[in-house]
């Protein structure tokens, strides 16, 4: 693993994006959006925004 | 609609065919290697993480758990989101180092047999139910697609086929470093066909059961249960206990760390599966939900396992179901492909290979083989264990938990590679204590109530019982307690336990961003020696092959010697080895053969090198100070290396450490060939002449002499040695030495004093015309008269006298020939000679000329002083000299020349009562082309001549001047004692 420069560049997006991927997943938000009078393609509307926002942190300019 | 098992036979050994053709077109280069290299197919190849239990099972798992479902593949999207610190590192640990499994990835970190040994165990117990899961998955579909009880011997016939197809795409080579772009493209294809199969029954679902998006809305208003059964698991159920299951096992199950890393052809790709890899589930997983709503609706006879199936057979058309029966053989075949390459290389490097070659007393002849046929035969083995689990376990158990019961066991590895990662303090002690307490938790809670509720045990064993724990989810209980054993264990045995030098060298390894300069120098002389040793053990051919292999990886030479470059080789050959059979067993191969000389001390050349090439290397992420530092550095170095000088430095075990540009030019070695070479060992002749300067108390020669290929060339040297205050006060420290080539100097020096002598003898010309004009007028007369005479006495003398002017004239011609002898560099002959017949010589050319006849020369110098020097030049000095003197002084004028012994050195004085210089002059009379006379008169380079050549001849010369009363040039020149004549004090001749 490198240390350093490096991660430092790189958890300028990493940390943000797990932070938002967690308080997704893994918060009491979870419980927010799991309510019955949620559309049943929420979880997935969420979870690709996820994913745009990893492809958007590893092809944006500047990106290591 | 009802299938026929011989169709079904058919089409799925005509599909696994295709996917054959496929694998062997990609290795064959029929498809564009860009197609395998494309970052989609990358993508797609990670798609083999969706295997029956994805493509069957998830339908069941949204029915009991609803959205819980989606952490299988959540966790898998949070693990790629950490690409960058997670993912990357472990790709170059594996590129680096050649290891081809998660048991390498361990036993390389946890420096330790045990290490590997117990990763492989415990992956093989543990992926066991997941085989199983897969051949039960096909064997039921065929059942509902039939409707009729599988053949037992189908479940054999698809494991057996499946070994066939194993062996062929992944274990046609004895090497599992060899990368597999066949295998790669083939499982590509079978993820776009569970994707397009997957699709197919969700449009079927959404537009042939409900007729529409808007039908399935009104379904889903009339059914307002169904969103209610999908999302309230989500509050209850085990959710982030599954996220976290899902996290480990996208790196950590053995088919995912083989496509992700092991078979990862461009490390590019990563970045793109970063956010690709979780699209692709997310598209698989996208048509679940309608499924599931359309067996509800349907109602078809199958259990909700196996809806993907069921809703399609409410259909008229066939395609449908064979699709969705294909993408069942697609998930199920690929995942027990790449599971079991990737489990035969971890039995075989950390099971096999360390028995056998223990065991073994000679060496192997044909390792490669022997590989290749042990590969083949644990494929096989691995398959038909997962075969035999399949038979043991009763089919009560869902797909679904098979495949937790496999992720919790794969979640074991997560403390260890964290610590490998991110924790360099870890010990093997550490991991090994915390993976058999992690290990065992599993068992008791995950694997026994298997085997209980498979009636295969009977212990009445309830830990959840006993700990109260009763109501807790099994997955998250058996998860929350192995983990934090596991974790407890790791971290307490790492701190409590001592690190070996080898475990702090590997975690730095895997931490690579700190510089840890190379150590060691090895006691092997050569490559040969290299396999000379390694065939001890691996046989000839491998050894052959292994070491030509490395040195073709660093383009190296077989002549290679340099102490570092075959340190490097023998770091090739264990990461070549480590791809072969593992790092064990590559280690402890090469710690035994190649072994390193335990005396010998690390060339600074070497450790100056390594640190480089980091530098260079993180040259774009260095920031700040030490940015600005290895910028300075850079500096520095193109200072030395640019410098018009030749700089050699060199280290304090004398190897050459710098070589700069000049020195390229000057010696015609390039630094590549010459960085790390000892003094000793450095080519001729300028090692010998490196090696004698080195060895001198003198840190300046001048003018040094050297024959290097047939021609004279003239260096300066100057040499100073370097402190190194890190080192000991007693030890030797570096040394650099300048060389400044003088050749081209000294070639144009002597065409200057060529020149000059000639410019002389131009002046003389008139005086020799005079001088031989009289005696030819002489020999002229006296033969006129010999015509006439008859006496022979007369006869007789006038011979006589026509001999003595003709002698006369000889003497002039020999005396201007032997001046104008060009008297190049390389002509220079050093001897002794005296110093008054030098100057009597010199007072005889000067006196043919016009000045030099109307003043009177007087030769004092004593008889039995002796020089050691070229006469040709020194010739030249007085001629100069005398000639200056001459022509300052007025007709009758006498010009002396004195040199009485003065100890060691002659003091010779050229004293003229003439002009005398001006005081404004005289500082710059020996300046070149610096001349008090007419143009044509004088070239003013005569006194710079006598300046120079003076001092090659170590002497010095002064003036005295004033003007109307004379000049008094003053020269000191060595004198040599008879006996010392042959003793080259001075200046040496090196001849190649």
């Amino acid at each position: 693993m490198s240390h350093g420069p490096e991660i430092s560049r790189q958890s300028d997006a990493i940390v943000p994006l797990l932070l938002f991927a967690l308080f997704l997943l893994a918060s009491p938000f979870t419980l927010m959006w799991a309510a019955d009078t949620s559309p049943w393609y929420l979880p997935y509307m969420l979870w690709l925004a996820l994913i745009g926002l990893i492809a958007w942190a590893n092809h944006r300019p500047g990106a290591p | 609609m009802i299938f026929e098992l011989g169709y079904l036979f058919i089409v799925g050994v005509a599909y696994l065919l295709l996917l054959f053709l496929i694998a062997y077109a990609a290795e064959r280069e029929w498809i564009p290697p860009r197609v395998a290299r494309h970052p989609a197919t990358y993508v797609l190849s990670l798609g083999v993480y969706a295997t029956s239990w994805s493509y069957y099972g998830s339908v069941g798992f949204a029915q009991t758990q609803g959205y819980n479902f989606l952490t299988i593949y959540l966790g898998v999207t949070v693990a790629f989101l950490l690409t960058p610190v997670l993912l990357m590192p472990i790709l170059r640990l594996v590129r680096d180092y050649q290891l081809t499994s998660l048991a390498d990835v361990f036993a390389f970190r946890y420096r330790n047999r045990a290490t590997g040994l117990l990763v492989t165990l415990f992956m093989l117990v543990g992926i066991l139910p997941y085989i199983s899961l897969q051949i039960r998955a096909v064997t039921e579909s065929i059942r509902v697609l039939t409707q009729e009880a599988t053949p037992a011997m189908l479940g054999f016939g698809f494991c057996v086929t499946l070994i066939l197809f194993a062996i062929l795409f992944g274990a046609r080579h004895a090497s599992s470093r060899e990368k597999h772009e066949g295998l790669v493209v083939a499982i590509a294809f079978e993820s776009a066909i569970k994707l397009i199969a997957l699709g197919g029954v969700g449009l079927f679902a959404v537009f042939g059961v409900f007729g529409g998006v808007h039908g399935m809305d009104a379904w889903l208003a009339r059914h307002p249960e169904a969103l209610h059964a999908l999302y309230e698991p989500v509050q209850n159920g085990p959710w982030t206990t599954l996220l976290l299951l899902s996290f480990a096992a996208a790196f950590l199950l053995p088919r995912q760390f083989h496509m992700t890393f092991t078979e990862n052809i461009e490390a590019r790709t990563l970045p793109v599966a970063s956010w690709g890899f979780p699209l692709v589930l997310l598209l698989l997983n996208l048509a679940i939900p309608p499924i599931l709503w359309a067996g509800h609706e349907l109602q078809p006879t199958t259990s909700p396992d196996y809806y993907v199936l069921g809703i399609t057979l409410t259909g008229s058309s066939v395609w449908l179901p064979t699709l969705a029966f294909l993408g069942g053989v697609s998930a199920a075949s690929a995942m027990m492909i790449v599971e079991t390459l990737a489990l035969a290389a971890m039995c075989l490097n950390h099971l096999i290979l360390p028995a056998s070659l223990r065991n073994s007393e000679r060496p192997y002849t044909n390792l490669y083989q022997r590989l290749l046929w042990w590969r083949r035969v644990l494929i096989a083995v691995i398959i038909f264990a997962g075969y035999g689990f399949y038979l043991l376990l009763q089919a009560n158990q869902g797909l679904v938990q098979l495949g937790l019961i496999s992720f919790v066991a794969v979640a074991q590895f997560l403390p260890g590679v964290l610590g490998l990662l991110f924790w360099p303090r870890a010990t093997r002690v550490g991991f090994i204590g915390g993976l058999a307490a992690g290990a065992l938790t599993w068992m008791l809670t995950m694997l026994l109530p298997l085997l209980e509720h498979s009636g295969l045990l009977h212990t009445g064993l309830d830990i959840q019982s006993w700990v109260g724990a009763r109501n807790q989810h099994p997955i998250a209980f058996a998860t929350f307690w192995s983990l934090a054993v596991n974790g407890f264990l790791f971290v307490g045995l790492s701190l409590a336990s001592r690190r070996t030098t080898e475990e702090v060298e590997a975690a730095r390894a895997c931490a690579r961003d700190t510089v840890t300069p190379p150590r060691g120098v090895v006691a092997a002389d050569s490559p040969q020696q290299f396999q000379e040793q390694l065939e001890r053990i691996v046989g000839t051919q491998m050894a052959h092959k292994e070491v030509q292999q490395a040195l073709d990886d660093l383009q190296m030479r077989q002549d290679e010697r340099r102490p570092s470059e075959l340190r490097r080789l023998r770091e090739r050959i264990e990461r070549n080895l480590s791809g072969l059979m593992g790092p064990d067993l590559a280690r402890m191969i090469v710690n035994d053969r190649l072994q390193m000389d335990p005396k010998a001390r690390t060339a600074l050349a070497d450790t100056m090198r390594f640190v480089e090439e980091r530098l260079e290397d993180s040259n774009m992420r260095l920031q700040g100070l030490a940015a600005e530092l290895d910028a300075l550095r850079r500096y520095h170095r193109q200072i030395l290396h640019e410098l018009p000088l030749g700089v050699c430095s060199l280290g304090p075990d004398r190897e050459v450490v710098i070589w700069n540009q000049a020195m390229r030019i000057i010696s015609g070695i390039t630094s590549r060939d010459v960085i790390g070479v000892p003094l000793a060992r450095l080519q001729e002749p300028w090692g010998g002449l490196l090696r004698g300067f080195v060895q001198t108390r003198d840190q300046h020669l001048y003018k040094l002499q050297v024959g290097i290929h047939g021609r004279t060339r003239w260096f300066n040297l100057h040499k100073a040695a370097i402190d190194d205050r890190s080192r000991a006060t007693d030890a030797r420290g570096g040394l650099v030495i300048l060389i400044e080539d003088l050749t081209d100097l000294q070639t144009l020096e002597a065409e200057l004093t060529h020149s000059e002598r000639l410019a002389s003898i131009g002046r003389l010309a008139a005086g020799v015309a005079h001088e031989i004009g009289n005696p030819l007028t002489g020999i002229a007369s006296l033969a006129q008269n010999l015509e006439y005479e008859s006496d022979p006495a007369v006869i007789q003398e006038s011979i006589l006298l026509i001999q003595q002017q003709i002698g006369r004239i000889g003497d002039i011609v020999r005396t201007l020939v032997t001046f104008s002898h060009g008297g190049m560099p390389s002509d220079r002959n050093m001897a002794p000679l005296k110093l008054r017949d030098c100057v009597e010589e010199a007072v005889r050319l000067v006196r043919l000329s016009h000045a030099g006849k109307q003043v009177a020369c007087l030769n004092h110098c004593e008889a039995g002083l002796s020089l050691y020097g070229d006469r040709q030049r020194l010739l030249q000095v007085f001629v100069n000299l005398l000639t200056n003197a001459c022509d300052a002084s007025r007709p009758g004028d006498t010009v002396e020349i004195r040199a009485p012994a003065n100890g060691q050195e002659a003091l010779i004085e050229v004293i003229d009562h003439g002009v005398g210089i001006p005081s404004e002059w005289q500082d710059r009379v020996f300046e070149p082309f610096f001349t008090t006379k007419q143009p044509g008169e004088g070239t003013g380079l005569g006194l710079p001549l006598v300046y120079s050549i003076v001092q090659d001849h170590g002497g010095t010369v002064t003036l005295e001047s004033a003007v109307g009363v004379g000049t008094r040039v003053q020269l000191r020149l060595p004198l040599v004692q008879e006996e010392l004549v042959k003793e080259g004090a001075g200046h040496r001749v090196a001849e190649t």
